[in-house]
């Protein structure tokens, strides 16, 4: 009964709209202090001094300081423009243009509803300019933002593998194949409802396309390969096994910033705000780490592992039944709470059984993560809603948002259901990567 | 009291300059490690332990700084309803009231773990390096006081309706941009 009383004081303290980090460490307090009494701080003073130390998630400062220097300097706009130049002249090429902008800069993002303002910014004006329909770029945006839990290399992944003790190589490898059926299946979507509906999505003017072939494939080669090149150059390594995750992230935030001072981009002002942003956001992440895992630990001795057992052997139905129930949580949590305190709450949690009655947990991890998404882009209460109200053009009706990200959610539920009938689509890439 | 807010508004920001320093410090350690490893052939004994000790630095070093700006995730579509005198109130009694002292008994753990180090000497038994490890104890404790600090005062702000709960303070750079 305590360990359920936990989760409704969290919910009750984080709905009074206090930080999801200062809430998580209000109730492993309160429900802590039964157990240890006065020995209370000593024993949480663990999780700050763990989280602290934590060598794993020293990715996450570097991560971040790339996506602030990728999005502070003109790489971003730049990368933007040449998406267009390529895509602009296909069915639906500006929701095209931005899907792929997200897909790229979901890479590099830790915050949740991060991208989706980032992109949304420069691809709402330019959508709405060339006469799309509001459902549609709304659609998009949301479901654009919404790759950052699955596109390679996440943050959110990072935190993922230092909670689960998982290798973040393995995770990102795994998290591939998905994450390109997810971008196949909304660009799958974005084509034939232009081809269906050309009104929809009306073509670039030819006049703003046509450029000659020369100037083209600079810009090609200026501003759409380079950033692909450094988060290539990111992931491969990484893969390869040749850098930890930290290694990595941190030869990606030379290259950005190598790229940025190419272009004479890298200002004094750049760096700082980069540099702060980074600062901010990673203490940020860090602190909900500390809360969740002060949280976790006193779910734990609280029981908490037992009611979960309890729970999961009420429902029947064997490893289908965990697996369902576990996603149905992750599901409702993605409702109110952000992806980073998701994976913080419950993966501790979930874990022990998952291994306990021999799921692939690497497996189980994509599932989870494509579900977060899910949780992310469904109304009625879709946190990519709310993200989307603060850029959306004043004509843009909730109607027009809800009716816009349907589609997409069918397509992310495709996804899970590839995953889940055909393990492979997570589980070959890592098998066949060898050195992780 | 506007002298106790600015003075503890500019140790968050002093230490903030720190933490920016210190993410730079990260960036470079780790791309010398790579460096040592595949051109020199000598991979460092330090990188492993630097790493988390410059990001945990980076942590608590930005902690009173994110509380500054208000950059911590707030769920706040049911308190936004209520008047904004009441979350004023509210978030500025519970910060004074309880996280301050919270974070203050964590900041005399904290400093009582780094003194204690510091005494004997203690040293990362896990790692082949073996650092001393009251350095990084103590920066932990300095950042966990400067959050306390901060707590007492963000609630000033708010109990004297200066500032709004989930509301940048107006000289963030950062302001309504994210990464």
């Amino acid at each position: 009964m305590i360990p359920i009383l936990m989760f409704v004081a969290l919910f009750v303290l984080v709905f009074a709209g206090i930080p999801v980090s200062f809430s998580l460490m209000l109730v492993a307090i309160a429900f802590g202090i039964p157990i240890f009494g006065d020995v209370i701080f000593v024993q949480l003073y663990g999780p700050i001094l763990h989280t602290a130390s934590n060598f794993v998630l020293a990715a996450i400062p570097l991560f971040i300081f790339m996506g602030a220097i990728l999005e502070r300097s003109g790489i971003a706009r730049r990368l933007f423009q040449s998406l267009q130049l390529w895509f602009g002249g296909m069915p639906g090429g500006l929701a095209l243009a931005t899907i792929f902008m997200c897909a790229i800069f979901a890479a590099a993002s830790g915050v949740v509803g991060a991208v989706e303002i980032v992109v949304g910014l420069m691809a709402i004006p330019a959508m709405k300019k060339a006469g799309y329909k509001n459902d549609l770029i709304a659609g998009t945006i949301c479901s654009g933002g919404s790759l950052g839990t699955i596109i390679p290399p996440s943050v959110i992944v990072v935190v993922y593998a230092s909670i689960a003790q998982l290798s973040i190589g393995k995770l990102f490898a795994a998290s591939i194949i998905p994450g390109a059926l997810m971008v196949l299946f909304f660009v799958g979507y974005i084509i034939i409802r232009s081809l269906r509906h050309p009104e929809d999505a009306p073509k670039l003017p030819i006049a703003e396309r046509q450029i000659p072939l020369a100037e083209k494939l600079k810009i090609t080669f200026t501003a759409l390969l380079p950033p692909l090149l450094l988060i290539g150059l990111v992931l491969g390594s990484l893969l390869a096994g040749a850098a930890s995750a930290t290694e990595a992230a941190a030869v990606g935030a030379v290259g950005t910033l190598l790229l940025a001072a190419a272009f004479k981009e890298l200002t004094l002002d750049v760096l700082k705000s980069a540099l702060g942003v980074t600062l901010k956001i990673t203490a940020m992440i860090m602190l909900i780490v500390t809360g969740g895992t002060m949280f976790t630990s006193t779910f734990a001795v609280n029981g908490g592992g037992l009611l979960v057992r309890e729970t999961v052997n009420a429902i029947g139905l064997g490893n289908a039944g965990i697996i369902g129930f576990f996603l149905l949580v992750v599901f409702f949590a993605g409702f109110v709470l952000d992806w980073v305190s998701i994976v913080l709450i419950f993966i501790p949690i979930f874990t022990p059984v998952i291994k306990a009655v021999g799921i692939d947990p690497v497996w189980f991890a994509m599932a989870v993560l494509v579900v977060i998404q899910t949780s992310y882009l469904t109304p009625p209460m879709a946190p990519s809603i709310f993200y989307l109200r603060a850029i959306a053009p004043k004509d843009m009706s909730f109607g027009d948002m809800y009716k816009g990200v349907l589609p997409f959610v069918v397509a992310q539920i495709l996804v899970l259901i590839a995953i889940l009938a055909f393990p492979e689509v997570a589980t070959w890439l890592p098998s066949i990567l060898v050195g992780l | 009291m506007q002298i106790i807010i600015s003075t503890i508004d500019r140790l968050a920001d002093l230490l903030a300059s720190l933490g920016k320093l210190t993410i730079f410090c990260l960036i470079m350690a780790m791309l010398y490690e790579v460096f040592a490893r595949y051109i020199l052939d000598s991979p460092t004994l330090w990188a492993f332990d630097i790493s988390y000790m410059l990001n945990g630095s980076i942590f608590l070093l930005g902690g009173a700084y994110a509380l500054k700006v208000d950059a911590h995730v707030r769920i706040d579509f049911i308190s936004l309803k209520f008047p904004k005198r009441f979350q004023q109130l509210f978030n500025g009694i519970l910060y004074l009231i309880i996280l301050a002292p919270i974070f203050g008994i964590f900041s005399y753990v904290s400093s009582k773990k780094a003194i204690e180090a510091f005494i004997v000497g203690e040293v990362e038994s896990v790692s082949p390096w073996a650092p001393l490890v009251w350095p990084f104890y103590s920066i932990i404790a300095i950042g966990l006081i400067a959050v306390t600090l901060q707590f007492i005062s963000e609630s000033l702000k708010l109990l004297a309706g200066q500032t709004m709960p989930g509301q940048s303070d107006n000289d963030d750079p950062e302001k309504d941009t994210s990464a």
